[in-house]
Order: structure tokens, then sequence, then C-alpha cells
């Protein structure tokens, strides 16, 4: 579904991305971690071309990025994006939000694309809210809106940029019932979160990143408890709050939780 | 005197609607990706925001007709309506490029989540524009926006200089036959002051129209 062969970025003088090379499957839920200016947003945003890349190539849905001729705006209909800040339109009811796209891209009827909506809200738990503007909404509500606002264009595959690391942490559980419920339709999923109970929960594998290069893809059973890298220890231990040290000890871990 | 009114209405009215709808051209074709089309909107801004209003209603009044090919020049000339196509033109070009700089710094207010939320649903560059980007720079730039028209519709007493029958032009037609400059120019100052407040009041109405999205943009910057 994505395919990432051997894809170099540079910001200027910095180089971003480091030979990344990683296939994801359809229907895969993959979670990326790291610290932060590791490149983990970089990557995810070269997935849909929101980010340029300069070498390597990168294939979505047998489409080459790289490629001219691909219609990169075709492309993103097929893939929703969820952003840490929401990026909800502060102009646009909830409604209006949702609307927007699957009328001026898919070319929906406003009835159609009004039910759709509707459907959408009343999945993510805000029937109520329809038309109320981002402004009146809490975080919580404003990212679930912007997850239906993906999924109106009914997407086949959802990147989710740190999507609740703006919220209170009361209001964090609500989006990810949200993006478990979604990991159970066959959605490819490229999720970058701190959420390690949420990944541990729903990940397929799980990329480590640092300074721009993958220095680990596990499934998340082993990433967590038998990091094999020094600094995938370091981190681990650092956001579970347990020690650990590289390849060892399921007991500690398991005492912690 | 009331023609003259009219005809300042009219000009005012068309230079803001004509140069609004200039002005988000050149403000988008500064914001665009594509050098040379940057580069055009700058040099227009430029060259029309740094030399006189007054110069271009001169300039369009008497060297454009001269500098056409002779017989086009000649019909113009004897055309009646001409100084006031003259003014519209110039006042025109004027305030665009004022207020194609308004969107601008409105544009580049927007938070750039905003267009990538856009492209990541496949909204094409104009669509992003047309349903994102611009409805959220007008509301941004309403005040500075309604204080650029009032400015606009002043500058249209500068249209005398080119016989354009306005309310200046009229008030000192009636100087001139009459003698009676004390009261001409109280009332054209009355009909100014009017106009200018009636502008002032639908921006503040607009204004309040869109308070709530006004609201909800600035609460979501902070």
């Amino acid at each position: 579904m994505i395919e990432f062969i051997n894809v170099n970025k540079w910001f200027g003088p910095i180089h971003v991305l480091k030979n990344i090379n990683l296939h994801i499957s359809q229907g895969e839920v993959i979670v990326i971690c790291g610290p932060s200016g590791g490149g983990k947003s970089t990557l995810i945003r070269t997935i849909n071309r929101i980010e340029p890349i300069q070498e390597g190539e990168i294939i979505v849905d047998g489409f080459s990025l790289t490629n001219p001729k691909t219609d990169a705006a075709a492309l993103r209909a097929e893939i929703g994006m969820v952003f840490q800040h929401f990026n909800l339109y502060p102009h646009k009811t909830a409604l209006q939000n949702i609307m927007l796209a699957p009328m001026k891209v898919r070319g929906l009827s406003k009835k159609q694309a009004k039910e759709r909506a509707t459907r959408l809200l009343e999945r993510v738990g805000l029937a109520d809210k329809c038309d109320n503007y981002p402004v009146q909404l809490s975080g919580g509500e404003q990212q679930r809106v912007a997850i239906a606002r993906s999924l109106a264009m009914q997407p086949r595959i959802m990147l989710f940029d740190e999507p609740t690391s703006a919220l209170d942490p009361e209001l964090i559980n609500d989006v990810l019932d949200v993006m478990t419920s979604l990991t159970k339709e066959g959605i490819t999923m490229v999720i970058i979160t701190h959420e390690m109970g949420f990944a541990q929960r729903v990940a397929d594998r799980v990329v480590f990143i640092d300074k721009g290069e993958i220095l680990e893809i596990e499934k998340p059973s082993d990433i967590f408890v038998n990091p094999k890298h020094d600094r995938t220890a370091e981190f681990m231990s650092k956001i579970l709050h347990i020690p650990l040290v590289p390849n060892n000890k399921k007991e500690r871990i398991n005492k912690a939780e | 005197m009331i023609t003259g009114v009219k005809i300042t209405i009219l000009i005012a009215v068309v230079t803001s609607v004509l140069s609004l709808l200039f002005g988000t051209v050149i403000a988008v074709m500064r914001n665009s990706r594509i050098k040379p089309l940057r580069f055009i909107g700058k040099l227009y801004v430029e060259i029309f925001r740094n030399i006189p209003g007054l110069f271009w209603l001169l300039f369009f009044y008497f060297v454009f007709p001269e500098i056409l090919p002779f017989d086009l020049g000649k019909k113009l000339n004897a055309y009646p309506y001409y100084p006031i196509v003259a003014s519209i033109i110039g006042l025109t070009l004027d305030n665009t490029s004022y207020v194609s700089d308004i969107l601008r710094s409105g544009l580049l207010a927007v938070p750039k989540g905003q267009r990538e939320a856009a492209i990541s649903t496949g909204l094409s560059r104009v669509q992003q524009y047309q349903y994102v980007m611009l409805p959220q720079t007008f509301r941004k730039i309403l005040p500075p926006l309604g204080t650029r028209m009032i400015h606009n519709f002043k500058n249209t007493s500068l249209c005398m200089a080119i016989t354009t029958p306005e309310l200046m032009w009229a008030t000192q037609q009636i100087e001139s036959i009459t003698f009676r400059g004390l009261e001409a120019t109280t009332i054209a100052t009355l009909f100014y002051i009017l106009i200018s407040l009636s502008l002032g009041a639908i921006i503040i109405l607009l204004e309040k129209y869109y308070k709530i999205d006004i609201a909800s943009i600035t609460k979501m910057e902070a």
C-alpha cells in the first residue's frame, strides 16, 4: 500500500530523512514513535506529498509520488490526514467542515454530503454538535470532527500526526476510542503517537525513528519489552516511566504495569 | 450637486468592487510559489502605491489618449463620459495596490495548517483559496479594508482635477457661479461625512455578522 524506497530528504542543509526503507501493507496499523525533531512528522507528511522528497521513491497505492504525472490531488483524496492542532476551518460549522471536500472533490450533492456528515458525526459521538463552530467545541471534540472530516472522503489510508498531543488528558480517550474503532475497518493507518498503551493495543508494527533514521521496526510486544537498540531502550524507558535495558527482562515491565 | 453625489458614489462603489477583485488576484499572485507571478504582483504594487493617485488620474485623462493610435485617442477625448471612465481606471489601479497588500497580510495570517488540511482532503489549489483561505482572509482584514474603502471614497474628490462632475467638482462650480462658497462647501462636507459614516457603519455590521467566526479564528491561533 505504501512503500518507501531509499528515501532521503533535506531541509536546506539539514538531512531530515536518511535512507528510509519501509513497506506498509494494506490494512496495516503502523505506529511511529521517537524523540521530537527526529523526523516522524516529516516522514508521515511525505506520504501525501505535503512534504516533497529529494531522493528515493515513495509508492502509494501503486502510484509513485515522485512521478510528476501522478495526480497528487486525486491521491490525497484517498489519504486522510489528522493533525496535532486539528486544523478545522474556523469559519465553518462542524457539519460544513465535513461536507466541503466530499462536495467539491467527490462531487456529492449537498444532501448526500450532509447525510454522510451527519452519520459520521454520530459515529464519533457528536451528533448534537452539527451546527457548532470549532471555537464552540472542546479540543477532543474538535479532533473527532477532524477525524470525521477525513473519513468523509472514505480514504483507504489515514495518517495521524500526534492526534492527542494537544489535548487535555481527560479528552484523549474519546479520540483514541474513535481511532481504535477505525483499526477494525481495514483502513491502512499510520499513526504518530506517544500513547504507548494505545500503540500496544492497536499497532501491527511500531517504527522507531531518531535523527531521521529508522532504528527499529518491531511488533509492539517486542519493541516495548525487548528493544534491540540502545536509543530505543532509552526512549521507551523515559516514555513508559520504567527502567529498560536493551534485550532485557520482561518481568520488570510486567511489574511496572 | 445631487448629481455630483451620485457620481461620487458611483465612482466609489465601482472602484471599490473592482479593486477588491483585482486586489485578490494580485494578493494570490504574490502568495504563489511561481516566481514570475510573485514578481509581477510585487511590481504592480510598487508602481501604483508609490506614485500618487492624482498622477494616475491625470495620466489616464491627458496622456493615455495621446499614446493610443491617433483615431482612438481622439474618440476617447470626444466621449462625454471619458472623465468618469478615466477616474474609475485611475482610482481602481491606485486602490488595488493598497487593497492587495491588505489582503496579502490577511492571507499570511491564515495559519499554515488550514491550507494543509485543505490540501490533504484533495481540494485543488483554486478550491483551497476559494473555500478555505480567502473566506478567512476577508474576515481577518475587514477593519483595515473598511478604512481603505473610506479612504478610496474620499479620493474620488481628486477626480475633479480631470473635470469629472463629482461632488467636489460640483461644489466648485456652484461657488464660481453663485459665489456662495461657504454654503456649498458646508453641504459638500456634510455629504462626505454622511457617506463615510455610513460606510463605517456597514463595515461594523459586517464585523458583527462574522463575529462568531472572527472570535473562533482568533482563539484558534492562541
